[in-house]
């Protein structure tokens, strides 16, 4: 994915967070996913569609994370997400 | 016996007006109302689930309001929204053996209609708040309440143990199960006690004066488990890790995909989660001492108030 590539939560989950962390199910596939760290933030973020390259920039002021290394973890992280069907890519 | 006549039946925070006798539940606080929230009611149910409903299993269907399940030799039970169970019984079937089934599963789906996070495992009084311990059959959770019991602490509820938005362990009826062997563990005489059905080494052990009958706000949870290790551990559980625990020791877990409310009880259980200490109990399979584990637990508590 490019990183301007814009992304979003897709709409049928419900999360709740746990303690710090979020765990989320999909209703359609009743299957559960758990989100901790760094990855919660993010989380937020996808709340409306954003870009890789914006999620990067906002972790790595927040968390001073290092740029090279923000983009790498969110890319795989962004990926994962899509992969499960968690995330989508908007138009 | 007419309706108006009957005596009206209280647990868990509702009047049950019940065609069949409980005699193991309380009679509700003097200065409620007569309306009852639940009416149990003897009668014919549907060979099949209701429309709307999915088919969980070969004797078990649920649905968004409605709930039927069928134990053959015993009852076909339909529990409708939250406030009435139907029960059909079989020809020569027993009260007590309708009982078992009625405040276990059709109860428990009730209390899933209702709203709230039904756990299965037993509630204690501590102080002014609620213990749980949860675990899977066989864990030790009614020996543990028994020497509970045995310490002097109240019981909430047995089996069943419902908690509200609010995170409050509701009271449940004044008895605890306890299996044979349990029950010569800790020199209970079962001889003057009731069987929970004919022909079952299971016993009702009424819980007389040492049964707490307010809702209490839930602060630790202690999830049972056996391993083949030398002694006893405890273990706290956070974040995420909070979830599978919580979720895998709900009643009848099975219910709530058919009844729409997988969703909701991820909400529930988040909600709780965020209020509890949760530990994670292991213990040696054989031979542990009962007094360690309720020393361990209660060292615990002290340390985590």
């Amino acid at each position: 994915m490019s990183p301007e590539t814009r992304v979003v939560r897709v709409p049928d989950l419900i999360a709740s967070e746990m303690d710090g962390d979020l765990v989320m199910m999909s209703i359609e596939r009743g299957e559960y996913y758990g989100i901790s760290g760094v990855g919660t933030r993010a989380w937020e973020l996808l709340e409306h569609p954003v870009s890789l390259a914006e999620i990067v920039a906002t972790i790595c002021q927040e968390f001073e994370v290092d740029a090279a290394i923000g983009e790498q973890d969110m890319r795989k992280f962004l990926e994962e997400l899509i992969h499960r069907g968690l995330v989508q890519t908007v138009a | 016996m007419s309706e108006h006549s009957r005596e009206l039946r209280y647990a868990y925070g509702l009047r049950i007006d019940s065609e069949l006798d409980l005699p193991e539940l309380q009679q509700p606080p003097p200065a409620g109302n007569d309306e009852p929230d639940v009416r149990i009611r003897l009668g014919a149910v549907p060979s099949e689930g209701p429309a709307g409903a999915s088919q969980l299993g070969p004797y078990l269907w649920a649905g968004p309001r409605q709930f039927w399940l069928h134990i053959p030799e015993v009852a076909r039970f339909l529990v409708n929204d939250g406030c009435e169970i139907r029960v059909d019984p079989e020809p020569g079937i027993d009260d007590d053996s309708l009982r078992v089934f009625l405040l276990g599963s059709a109860f428990g789906a009730l209390l899933f209609q209702r709203g709230l996070l039904v756990l299965h495992g037993n509630a204690i009084q501590v102080g002014d708040r609620a213990m749980i311990c949860v675990g899977h059959s066989g864990a030790g959770k009614s020996t543990l309440a028994a020497a509970f019991l045995r310490r002097g602490y109240n019981i909430l509820a047995d089996d069943v143990v419902p908690v509200d938005a609010q995170c409050r362990a509701l009271p449940g009826f004044p008895r605890i199960k306890l299996w044979q062997d349990t029950a010569s563990r800790m020199q209970i005489d079962t001889a003057g006690l009731r069987r929970i059905r004919p022909g079952m080494e299971k016993f009702n052990f009424p819980v007389v004066t040492q049964f707490a009958d307010c809702a209490l706000p839930v602060r630790w949870i202690y999830i049972l488990s056996g391993e083949n290790q030398p002694d006893i551990q405890l273990d706290p559980v956070a974040g995420m890790d909070r979830f599978l625990p919580l979720r895998d020791n709900t009643y009848r877990v099975s219910f709530l995909k058919g009844m729409g409310l997988n969703g909701k009880h991820l909400r529930l259980i988040g909600q709780v989660a965020a209020r509890i200490r949760l530990v994670r109990v292991t213990r040696p399979d054989h031979g542990f001492e009962l007094d360690a584990l309720v020393d361990s637990i209660l060292a615990d508590i002290a340390a985590n108030p």
